[in-house]
């Protein structure tokens, strides 16, 4: 349905005024170094799913401003005055579709940009994952002490992240685009762990941690996992 | 010869258009405001009764038509039996209109209930949220039309900033009541952080805490005829104020 509507939006814009589509491969990746939290936790990410969906890519509004976001309002029935509808730019490419990605290098599937200069991305959270919007597994290391973990973080299906940075001149040849997730923020000190201490959280001191829905690490994490500061869109 | 046809064209086209008319705009808090917010709209039993709703409005525009400079205030909890409050009427060309507004102060006094329990509030939020591109639904054609500025106050207590389905709830604001006099203050509000709640996420905003929360929410609260939809814009700014 979406895809549809894409093309209606894509086919106003071409009629006002010729803008160039490209299809661009979307892979997902994320950096491997290990990554030290607010309590000095070392964290090495060893797996990660995440189920998502929708990704969108937003230009800043200036060709297509009005007549994109009015289309896109009648076709989605966007609503820019209720939570989860932040107006953050002009959606002019998307990848439609659920993924669930290991952010390992796989694609995720083909999209399609109009032609321009691109300086955000969103994306939607699913529940992909046998009902669960992400599992991660690692290892967290502090002065000698190593605590295993296996977390399983649940976000309201549907819940939109926005504006993940993407800034790069999407032109021919398309180029191939990188969906990150970065578990330590490239612009502040806060890491996706932050506010976890693992000793407290191994109450049996069996060097493991399992972390559920409906417990404040769980609460932490998800809150975390929802802050754009922790994805970004990259060319290669 | 032809120019004459052409004028005389020009003038049957614009004989044609929409006529000259009158803009009436109003506010309205719908009968949430001046009646209640009832238990069955919240999803942890509670209700709300307003006593005070005093909405702050100025640059009121239709198109390129200052309406109403401002600022002035509107409580909106006094009766109007489904009218609003009158905000300001304008001479305008006939067409159709979006307007746009800038609600820069909001004051919210009341009580909630919950079986035996009850709380009250009177809050204050110093916002500058601008809302625009509100899209009037009645089209003036030399008749009086209305558009009305409608401000949905279950907003206030939407227990999530990006979910896409939000609870209306009070649970949280209550327990806020940290010296358990019965009135929930700001100090309070701000007093409870969010990091561990599994409801009331944030997404990338930045709040954390209470407050913060129902503050952002102001700035969600502008529509237009009911359930239309308007821009927020400013929104960073008014979170800047709000602290």
């Amino acid at each position: 349905m979406r895809s549809s509507l894409f093309a209606v939006l894509l086919a106003a814009c071409q009629h006002s005024q010729p803008a160039p589509e490209v299809q661009a491969p979307v892979v997902s990746d994320r950096p491997r170094a290990p990554i030290t939290t607010d309590l000095g936790w070392q964290i090495d990410l060893t797996r990660v799913r995440l189920s998502l969906g929708e990704l969108q890519f937003t230009i800043a509004g200036e060709m297509h401003a009005s007549l994109g976001a009015r289309l896109l309002a009648l076709v989605e029935g966007t609503a820019y005055a209720h939570p989860g509808h932040y107006a953050g730019g002009e959606v002019t490419g998307e990848l439609p579709g659920d993924h669930v990605t290991a952010f390992d290098g796989e694609p995720l599937g083909v999209a399609r940009l109009i032609v321009g200069r691109y300086r955000g991305a969103n994306f939607r959270f699913r529940r992909g994952l046998d009902g669960h919007t992400a599992e991660l597994d690692g290892t967290a290391t502090r002065t000698g002490r190593t605590i295993t973990f296996h977390a399983l973080v649940d976000i309201d299906d549907g819940a939109q992240l926005v504006g993940a940075p993407f800034d790069a001149e999407i032109d021919e040849p398309p180029p191939t685009l990188v969906l990150r997730l970065l578990a330590q923020s490239p612009t502040s000190p806060n890491t996706l762990f932050d506010k976890l201490d693992f000793a407290a959280l191994d109450t049996d001191v069996d060097g493991h941690i399992e972390i559920r829905p409906g417990e404040d690490a769980h609460n932490l994490l998800r809150r975390s996992l929802q802050v754009h500061d922790h994805y970004e869109v990259t060319t290669e | 010869m032809k120019e004459k046809t052409l004028a005389l064209s020009l003038l049957l086209l614009a004989a044609c258009g929409p006529r000259h008319g009158t803009l009436r705009i109003t506010a309205y808090g719908e009968e949430f405001v001046e009646e209640g917010i009832p238990a069955e709209v919240f999803a942890d039993g509670w209700s709300i009764h307003f006593t005070r709703f005093a909405a702050s409005l100025a640059d009121v525009s239709a198109g390129s038509h200052l309406a109403f400079a401002g600022p002035g205030t509107f409580d909106l909890v006094m009766p109007s039996a489904g009218a609003g409050q009158l905000v300001a009427e304008v001479g305008v060309p006939g067409g159709s209109y979006e307007l746009a507004w800038r609600l820069v102060h909001l004051e919210v006094e009341g009580s909630a209930q919950k079986g035996s329990l009850s709380k009250t509030f009177h809050w204050a939020f110093p916002r500058a949220t601008r809302f625009a591109g509100c899209a009037a639904a009645e089209p003036v054609d030399g008749n009086v039309a209305t558009a009305q500025l409608t401000l949905h106050a279950d907003h206030l207590f939407y227990d999530d900033l990006i979910s896409e389905d939000p609870r209306v709830a009070f649970d949280l604001v209550a327990q806020a009541d940290a010296d358990d006099d019965g009135e929930v203050t700001e100090a309070e509000l701000r007093a409870l952080p969010l990091a561990t709640q599994a409801r009331y996420q944030v997404g990338s905003t930045g709040v954390d805490n209470l407050w913060d929360f129902i503050a952002w929410q102001v700035s969600t609260v502008g529509h237009i005829d009911g359930e239309g939809h308007c821009e927020t814009v400013d929104r960073d700014q008014a979170k800047a104020l709000s602290r």
